[in-house]
């Protein structure tokens, strides 16, 4: 008898769950939007969708190699950059495959702009010269993901140098940016193509974008 | 005869090892690494490496080879430096912030 009663009232239960259940699934299905307008959304949201630059197809200029590390004291003619990730690098490291040339007006600096194998936001710059004989550098930085629609910075240094190189990559709206120095100067660098560069006398403390003309 | 293919498959794995250990990322700084405001911290000892990298946590941060070159970025961003070829010195970081923090380092040789 008991036995019995007690059954019933979990099929009750059961019942109640699973009512509550179905109404809950029918209001979200409802307030969802169809998944077309979804995946709309999802492209438009791209970090990468105000980087222009990204899509270009002009060859970028840096050379890709698959061996990194030649025989110490082979010289190479320019900048090269590891066609894959080395193993075990951290995942905010520039997608060679991504990386495109953007055109700064500093003439001592090439500059480029990539994604990176964690879905962020990557700048990489080389001064002309070389930093040692026979070997060229580049320096990088790569914003995470989260960061990525701000744009990213790098500064770069060479050993026995006075001067800094501090370059930028932007969104689609942004004209100048303000270089704040570590010596209390400010600097002002005109966009162009998504991109700038300025050579300073002291590290960058801050960037802000200015937006517009 | 046993003994000696022992021997040579033993030297066979420690050379493999040694190979993909030469190969790989190598992490040199971390579990909280700190460094103040303007500090500089070295590897420590010569290596040959083509590139380093790093990340300050929540400050901003520079990577760079020892009497080479450098690259910085800010808090939360990965910096670091690439090179054609290899050269013998060591990966240092830079706290290229006003605050202390803590940082991770890595090189590549």
């Amino acid at each position: 008898m008991l036995h019995s009663s007690l059954q019933k009232l979990t099929r009750r239960s059961v019942a109640v769950a699973c009512g509550l259940l179905a109404c809950t699934a029918g209001v979200a299905l409802a307030l969802t939007p169809n998944s077309k307008g979804s995946a709309a959304k999802a492209t438009a949201r791209s970090p990468f969708a105000a980087f222009p630059a990204l899509n270009s197809a002009e060859p970028s200029g840096l050379a890709l190699v698959t061996q990194h590390g030649n025989e110490p004291g082979t010289p190479s003619a320019g900048p090269t950059f590891p066609a894959t990730p080395p193993p075990g690098a951290t995942e905010d490291w520039p997608e060679a495959k991504s990386i495109r040339n953007v055109p700064v007006e500093l003439p001592t600096l090439s500059v480029w702009i990539a994604k990176s194998v964690g879905g962020g936001l990557c700048v990489l710059s080389s001064g002309h010269a070389p930093v040692r004989p026979g070997v060229y550098g580049v320096a990088f930085s790569c914003a995470p993901a989260g960061r990525a629609s701000a744009g990213a910075t790098v500064e770069s240094e060479t050993a026995g140098s006075n001067r800094i190189t501090i370059a930028g990559v932007v969104p689609v709206g942004v004209s100048a940016v303000q270089v704040a120095l570590a010596d209390g100067s400010t600097k002002t660098a005109a966009v162009s193509g998504g991109a700038w560069a300025l050579e300073a006398a002291a590290p960058m403390q801050s960037v802000h974008s200015v937006i517009g003309g | 005869m046993r003994k000696l293919s022992a021997l040579l498959a033993v030297v066979a794995i420690l050379c493999l090892g040694i190979f993909a250990a030469a190969a790989q990322a190598v992490e040199w700084a971390g579990n909280g690494y700190y460094l103040v405001s303007g500090q500089n911290g070295f590897l420590n000892h010569k290596v040959w490496l083509y590139a380093a990298n790093g990340i300050g946590e929540g400050v901003a941060s520079c990577a760079g080879i020892r009497e080479v070159a450098k690259g910085c970025a800010g808090p939360w961003e990965v910096s670091g430096y690439v090179l054609s070829g290899d050269v013998w010195s060591e990966p240092y970081l830079h706290n290229h912030d006003t605050k202390a923090g803590t940082f991770k380092g890595y090189y590549y040789s």
